[in-house]
């Protein structure tokens, strides 16, 4: 599960329909990804993250990053780059996703977090 | 037809055994990208970088495609072994375990496109007690619905097992608020014939753009024609009658040789 995914998903259980939140992250072991960079991807993708859970996302995992992305960042090729590795090749091999809203967790194995409801 | 939805759900069907078949059998491997790719053509996605998403990604063969035109997907599947084979394969995707009959959510308005390659069938069937086939279609579109970007496509090749099923999803898809379209392609074959759903969500524009692979997939009505018991009868192994039947065969979507001068000639005695 990479980074981009952790920002998209949210909670589905029934207890958190229509006020669903993203999930916080309890990360286990980390792996680094292979994926090409792809900037087209990165500069759409800007257009629909949660930018400020995402940072703080990437800063529990040791990644910095400025608080406000403008127009003209689209340019800075160098930052662009970072931002694709932290978004793709930052892979969550185990852990757990926490809802903050429910307190429910999805466990995470082998790179594919789990969720489905608990009485599967 | 063999249906595999009637054998089990899908979580205990698709298991180790059967997941494998998905790395080494290049028939399914064939079927499945070609499936994928028209998909993929179906939804039309403007540009490469789109965020698609998979429902029912298995071990991602239509990621791979999509992967290949330059999106980035996040598959969804309810088999563990499925995903595992995935993930051992070394998708490019993100895969997620999940039900979905139980719906999904991720952040409103995100996804760029949604394909699914032959997965809406096994919802139809109640696995469950109190599981309702209309109701988990239902749930699925309404998250659907809300994952992907307003005037996006989602496109949904699936094998329907009676015209009612067909009803049924168009109708708890139309219900959640897509526009819905029906393409068949090869209708004249049962072998290749193969069923896609494509939803629109908002805008009206680009509605009904696509038509199905070889034509007529329309009834056409004529009046009965009465002179037809008063002509000719084709021998059969005739030019006239090989001519016809390759004619047949290529609407069914099959390899046929090109007709040419020696078409249906009789070879030589001495042969």
């Amino acid at each position: 599960m990479r980074l981009v995914t952790l920002n998209l998903l949210m909670c589905n259980s029934e207890e958190c329909s229509g006020r669903n939140q993203a999930l916080t992250l309890n990360p286990g072991e980390i792996t680094p990804g292979t994926t090409q960079f792809n900037h087209d991807l990165t500069i759409r993708m800007l257009g629909k993250l949660d930018w400020l859970a995402f940072v703080n996302a990437a800063l529990r995992l040791g990644h910095e990053l400025p608080d406000n992305i403008t127009e003209a960042d689209h340019q800075n090729s160098e930052l662009i780059q970072r931002i694709f590795d932290i978004l793709f090749n930052v892979e969550i091999q185990t852990g757990e996703l926490l809802c903050p809203n429910c307190n429910r967790t999805y466990p995470i194995e082998k790179g594919i977090p789990n969720m489905l409801p608990q009485d599967h | 037809m063999s249906r595999p939805e009637e054998i089990a759900p899908p979580e205990y069907f698709y298991n180790e055994e059967e997941a494998n078949k998905y790395t080494t059998n290049s028939r399914i491997i064939e079927i499945q990208a070609k499936m994928s790719q028209r998909a993929i053509e179906l939804l039309n996605l403007p540009e490469p970088g789109c965020l698609v998403l998979d429902l029912g990604c298995g071990s991602g063969l239509s990621g791979e495609e999509l992967t290949e035109c330059g999106h980035f997907w996040i598959g969804l599947d309810i088999s563990k072994a499925m995903l595992d084979v995935a993930s051992e394969r070394g998708v490019e995707g993100d895969i997620i375990l999940s039900d979905l009959g139980d719906g999904f959510t991720f952040l409103p308005g995100t996804f760029d496109g949604a394909i699914s390659i032959s997965a809406l069938q096994w919802l139809c069937n109640a696995e469950k007690a109190d599981h309702n086939p209309y109701k988990r279609l239902a749930k699925l579109f309404e998250s659907l619905y809300s994952a992907l970007g307003r005037g996006r496509r989602a496109v949904f090749q699936f094998y329907p097992a009676h015209p009612q099923q067909i009803e049924m999803i168009t109708q708890a898809a139309v219900k959640c608020g897509f526009l819905a379209d029906l393409i068949i392609d090869f209708p004249n074959s049962t072998k290749a014939k193969k069923y896609y759903l494509v939803l629109y969500s908002g805008a009206h524009q680009n509605y009904k753009q696509f038509q199905p692979l070889d034509g007529d997939d329309q009834v056409k009505f004529s009046k009965r024609d009465k002179t037809h018991k008063k002509s000719k009868k084709m021998h059969k192994h005739s030019r006239e009658w090989i001519l016809e039947k390759k004619a047949k065969q290529r609407k069914q979507g099959k390899e046929v040789r090109h007709d040419s001068k020696y078409t249906g000639r009789k070879r030589k005695d001495k042969f």
